[in-house]
């Protein structure tokens, strides 16, 4: 008998084992694994039921033949619809809420990531050798809301807002391509820097902006000592300051500033508002002559620039000028460092600095740098980013374990440290915080070129308004930047109250006072509006655009039904006091005659401050108008309403309380 | 299979005792390496049918049933699996086969023939793989078939009309998959199966002519102990197949991605030797000209052959110079393939195989 | 001797004839069972349609779910739209008050029983209710009898 005959039982044998091998490898998944600690968890959990629990095992899947996904997560996160699960350990825990995400219609991966094809933990959250698209962090979630709702999300994905905030702000457009997204010009120009500034200043403002000015926007380009000097030399190019010497009081140059309230918009030694820059070292940095110019009108020398044009006359800016030369001293600097810096740059690279500053973009942030074209973006294309594919990523020399090769990693180490991967990188640090960095990341990833078919769809936020008020109107808005601090249809900042509807709001004699001498309505405010030297012909202009133009209906309406009350009867002003201080306790939260609470206005002045139908208006609802607004919604009858706006408004002779 | 008697030569009818042999044991051994790429060939089949069951030549689906197979099929994984390691033992063994022959100088008169069907056979081997390999329409299958393709249109005069035809377009999109389909999951089955019958059934034939006593002096076998026989064997590799198919999961890259080429980006195995002689210059020459002298040498060497001794065993010392050639042949192909398996990174570059690449 | 060899070489035999019986058995069944699917990719059982406002006074037919929206004032019931014999789509006839299936001549009546032809069973009704959404919310695993209906 031949060798092979005689192997044959032993050869078949085997072969049948191995059969049995195959199976148990088939069978013995491990996703039944988690089933079955599942049930056992649900058994517990229905125990005292009658009703036995149906659990079926097997996979379980979502497919969504428009988005193109199959997502099996189901099969392990098996408690997702079952609040008896929120406490449990994952993969058991209940989904929070999402209401309108059904994964039922979406699926899981379109928001979280991972492979949803796949069955088992370590292929499915990724990365694995074939599927780099990893889970994404919590953090970095966010991101896929813009796929359906577009880009104009605010308070329904704050993270990602907040980075798309920052991408413009920051100047990332100015040197990152992002199609269809505007550039913006972060930084102020650059034109005549030696009318402006002192070189040594300038030095060392390219070595570290955040010495001088913390809260800057402008990153670190980390030059060497040559290279800044290099920069300022390019820059400093031209005649020093021209004009008169400046020589006023400082005392009253005190005195003005301080009534000016520059601290609204600048911070003195850290303390004030974030809309413009540090002041007080500011004498070590600017000529007085430009210190002049920029008070008088900033908006000549920065068409964008965000501070308003006060009115002062001349005289007051000398006093203010020399205040500012004599007192916002960089007391730390030593005169003979200063004096050495001076020199560096004196003795800088005129070529060189251009070089420098057209390598490291100052295009992307500043206009009008001399002889430095304003074309386009240096850095890579923004697009699509948040897809790009892991292999054009370059970690460079770090070494990086390939659980953590992902996208959201490499994007996040770079936005937070950007020359972190190797020697030679050109982009500049911010000094992000984590969640800066998180938030910006957020917006990264969500640039992803994609759409999603149109059923799935459902914009969602506003459109930046475009409101551009023309005429008179128009030029004091531009003027005096109103829309810095206040929104009007939807468009400016929220350093102050929203004005859509002052015309319904404020009565005429107390807003033009107002205007011309701004005091406190709210105490515990920060900010306060400056002091603008209103001429009167401008505050007639203002006055006369509100009562036109910023009014709503709803207010107007009601002028009328208002006519009716009898707000000045003592008695119903007497049950407005008891409602006002018993029934609503209106006084925790509001002062009247410097008694009360502090967190809503000031009501002692209202009678003349706001028109009656406003307070009608208000306390029928007050989210309506001001959806932040804190005043709880408390259902109250018009006779209620009758009395309160007649209490209100009331005469404060007779507040007993 | 080959009822390949002992002491049988075609040395003019002599018996060989006495005619001095490399190795007493290697002697005339086929290790049945026909026998083993039927059995192949008939896994490769099976398990084939059983995949067609759940896969769609279309390019958004293919990618994903690969993955169901992997994931949610109940043996998918095991089948492809068994599939995948089948198709390039077969390929390896093949080979190892055609150089078997060789080496006892096989194909000489009568079995010239045989010998064209069997490279005709391994050609076939080798387009069934390229077309199969294309089916999961992952990274490799997209880039391997961006390099065959270009390497066909750079044949002269019929280059480009080839590579259209091939592609059935100018791009690789679902065209090509169809085709490659097409081929891969009817033609070349049936063209197989036609051909490896003509060679086994040429071969006893070959037997007959070649030693006419053949019936006489062979060994009176009963059918259950031949079956038993040839059963071992298959179940050998079918043991083989099954633990591979067990500890080893078939590769499957990135979903196919035309804006990105790996880097870099390698061709399956089995023509990584073809690559690798591409990065040395033009297409035409290395890829198209050297590779078809080789094979047409190949192919003719029954007819050209003018030493006519030495048959029917191994390495046979009046054989020395074929031998020496063939070893260099052999040696080099492999040795390609071995260059550009582990010597070459990025960029085609040269690379130690413990050298680290520049992950970029 | 050579009996007790031949017995035990017959022995080796038989067991390995059976293994090979039991290899290739094996993978028969294994084949088998690969080729029932453990996940579809099909529309799920339980989906919504529109809104109870949407569907008129009477029976609508609701193409793309093949089932039918009866409406009788403010009940709502859905029937299945396929025969039961072997699979068609039945139609309505207003004038007849009935079901009918072009195929071979089945006819139900409007609650779904089958007045004349080859159909075995009567229609099966589906349970309906109202999604969060305020959609109706069909599910075909539930069968329901004919008189259930949801109240709108």
């Amino acid at each position: 008998m031949s060798f092979f005959q005689r192997i044959f039982p032993i050869l078949a044998l085997l072969s049948f084992l191995l059969l049995i091998g195959l199976v148990w490898k088939d069978y013995d998944r491990p996703y039944l694994e988690y089933q079955r600690k599942f049930k056992a968890l649900l058994d517990q959990k229905s125990t005292g039921s009658s009703k036995p629990v149906e659990f079926g095992f097997g996979y379980r899947q979502r497919w969504s033949k428009e988005l193109g996904r199959v997502d099996r997560c189901e099969t392990c996160h098996l408690g997702l619809d079952d609040p008896r699960f929120k406490d449990a350990p994952q993969p058991f825990t209940t989904h929070p809420v999402i209401a309108e995400h059904a994964y039922e219609k979406f699926g899981c991966t379109e928001c979280h990531g991972g492979q949803g094809m796949a069955t088992t933990v370590e292929d499915a959250h990724g990365p694995t050798e074939n599927w780099n698209k990893a889970l994404y962090h919590d953090n970095f979630m966010e991101n896929s809301c813009s796929l359906c709702h577009g880009e104009y999300l605010q308070a329904q994905a704050p993270v990602l807002f907040r980075g798309q905030t920052m991408f413009f702000e920051y100047g990332c457009r100015g040197c990152h391509k992002a199609d269809g997204k505007a550039r913006t010009v972060t930084g102020p120009p650059l034109d005549e820097m030696s009318k402006r500034v002192k070189s040594d200043w300038l030095y060392r403002w390219l070595m570290g902006p955040k010495d001088y000015w913390p809260q800057t926007k402008m990153p670190d380009a980390k030059f060497t000592s040559q290279e800044a000097a290099d920069v300022s030399a390019f820059l400093l190019q031209g005649p020093g300051p021209e004009g008169q010497a400046i020589s006023g009081d400082a005392g009253p140059g005190k005195t003005t500033l301080l009534e000016s309230r520059c601290t609204t918009c600048h911070t003195i030694e850290g303390k004030g508002g974030k809309t413009g820059p540090e002041l007080s070292k500011v004498a070590s940095k600017a000529y007085p002559e430009r210190l002049f110019k920029v008070v008088k009108d900033p908006h000549a020398l920065w068409s964008d620039s965000k501070m308003p044009i006060f009115g002062f006359a001349d005289k007051d800016i000398n006093d203010i000028v020399t205040f500012m030369s004599q007192e916002y001293m960089d007391l730390d600097l030593n005169e003979n460092e200063a004096a050495r810096q001076a020199q560096l740059v004196a003795s800088g690279s005129k070529e060189r600095g251009k070089e420098l500053a057209v390598k490291q973009g100052c295009v992307g942030c500043h206009s009008k740098i001399e002889g430095v074209k304003e074309i386009g973006e240096l850095g890579p294309d923004m697009a699509t980013f948040g897809v790009v594919h892991i292999s054009l990523l370059d970690f460079g020399d770090i070494k990086v374990p390939f659980k953590e090769r992902t996208v959201p990693n490499w994007i996040y180490n770079k936005i937070k440290s950007p020359r972190l991967f190797k020697e030679g990188l050109k982009m500049p640090d911010y000094y992000f915080s984590a969640e800066e960095a998180t938030a910006i990341t957020t917006y990264t990833l969500s640039l992803k070129g994609k759409e999603v078919p149109a059923s799935y769809t459902l914009p969602l936020g506003e459109r930046p308004s475009d409101y551009a008020p023309q005429g008179a109107f128009g030029k004091i808005v531009d003027k005096y930047r109103c829309l810095v601090c206040h929104k009007i249809n939807g468009k400016g900042g929220e350093v102050a109250n929203d004005l859509s509807q002052e015309g319904s709001r404020v009565q005429e004699a107390w807003i033009k006072k107002f205007m011309k001498a701004p005091d406190t309505i709210r105490p515990m405010l920060e900010e306060r509006m400056p002091p603008f030297k209103i001429l009167d012909p401008e505050n007639d202009a203002i006055f006369a655009y509100c009562r036109t133009t910023l009014v709503t209906d709803k207010v107007e309406d009601l002028t009328g039904p208002v006519d009716k009350m009898a707000l000045g009867d003592p008695q119903i002003i007497r049950d407005g006091e008891k409602l006002y201080f018993e029934k609503y306790g209106c006084n925790a939260c509001h002062q009247i005659n410097q008694k009360g609470g502090l967190v809503g206005p000031d009501l002692t002045e209202t009678g003349k401050r706001l028109r009656p139908e406003w307070v009608v208006y208000y306390l029928h609802d007050p989210k309506a108008f001001v959806k932040r607004s804190v005043e709880p919604v408390y259902a109250l009858t018009d006779k209620e309403i009758q009395a309160l706006t007649a209490f209100v408004l009331s005469s404060r002779s007779s507040v007993t309380h | 299979m080959a009822l390949h008697t002992r002491n049988e030569t075609f040395e003019n009818g002599s018996a060989t005792s006495g005619i001095p042999v490399v190795s007493k044991w290697l002697e005339d051994k086929t290790f049945g390496l026909g026998l083993i790429n039927i059995s192949l060939f008939v896994i490769l089949n099976v398990t084939g049918i059983l995949l067609m069951f759940y896969y769609a030549a279309d390019t958004d689906r293919a990618y994903q049933d690969i993955k169901d197979l992997q994931f949610v099929i109940t043996f998918g994984a095991i089948f492809r699996n068994m599939h995948r390691w089948s198709a390039y033992a077969m390929i390896a063994l093949v080979f190892l086969h055609m150089s078997r022959v060789f080496y006892m100088a096989e194909y000489r008169r009568p079995r010239q023939l045989n010998w064209v069907i069997g490279w005709c056979l391994f050609l076939c081997t080798l387009i069934a793989s390229l077309t199969g390999y294309l089916l999961p329409w992952d990274q490799k299958a997209y880039w391997g078939m961006t390099i065959m393709s270009n390497v066909m249109a750079s044949a002269p005069i019929i280059g480009e009309k080839l590579k259209y035809v091939v592609l059935g377009g100018n791009e690789i999109g679902q065209n090509a998959l169809s085709r490659a389909f097409d081929l891969h999951v009817k033609v070349m089955p049936l063209i197989m199966s036609f051909l490896i019958a003509l060679h086994v059934i040429r071969n006893r034939t070959d037997d007959l002519i070649a030693n006419p006593q053949l019936h006489g002096d062979a060994e009176v076998s009963v059918w259950p102990d031949i079956i038993c026989r040839e059963l071992s064997k298959f179940f050998i590799i079918l043991i083989i197949i099954m633990v591979a198919a067990i500890l080893f999961g078939a590769p499957l890259e990135e979903e196919a991605n035309p804006s990105v080429t790996p880097i870099p980006a390698k061709a399956p195995w089995f023509f990584l030797g073809l690559q690798e002689l591409l990065s040395w210059g033009a297409p035409f020459w290395f890829a198209i000209v050297i590779p078809n002298m080789v094979l047409l040498f190949a192919i003719i060497v029954p007819y050209i052959e003018r030493g006519q001794t030495g048959g029917g065993v191994w390495l046979h010392p009046s054989r020395r110079l074929q031998n020496i050639l063939f070893t260099a042949f052999v040696t080099v192909a492999i040795g390609l393939i071995i260059l550009g398996a582990f010597f070459r990174g990025p960029g085609w570059r040269f690379y130690w195989p413990w050298e680290s690449w520049p992950l970029h | 001797m050579s009996a007790d060899k031949f017995t035990r070489r017959n022995f080796l035999a038989g067991v390995g004839w059976l293994a090979t019986l039991g290899t290739f058995g094996g993978l028969t069944a294994a084949s088998a069972r690969y080729l029932f699917p453990n996940v579809l990719y099909e529309p799920p059982l339980e989906f919504k349609i529109a809104l109870p406002e949407e569907y008129p006074e009477g029976v609508t037919f609701v193409a793309a779910k093949r089932i039918f929206v009866i409406r009788e004032q403010n009940l709502i019931k859905v029937v299945s739209g396929v025969c039961t014999h072997i699979g068609c789509t039945i139609r309505w006839s207003d004038e007849r008050n009935r079901f009918e299936c072009p195929c071979h001549g089945t006819m139900f009546s409007a609650n779904g029983a089958v007045t004349a032809g080859p159909a075995p069973k009567p229609l099966p009704w589906y349970e309906v209710s109202l999604a969060p959404d305020g959609r109706l919310l069909v599910n075909e695993r539930q069968i329901v009898p004919f008189q259930q209906a949801l109240t709108v």
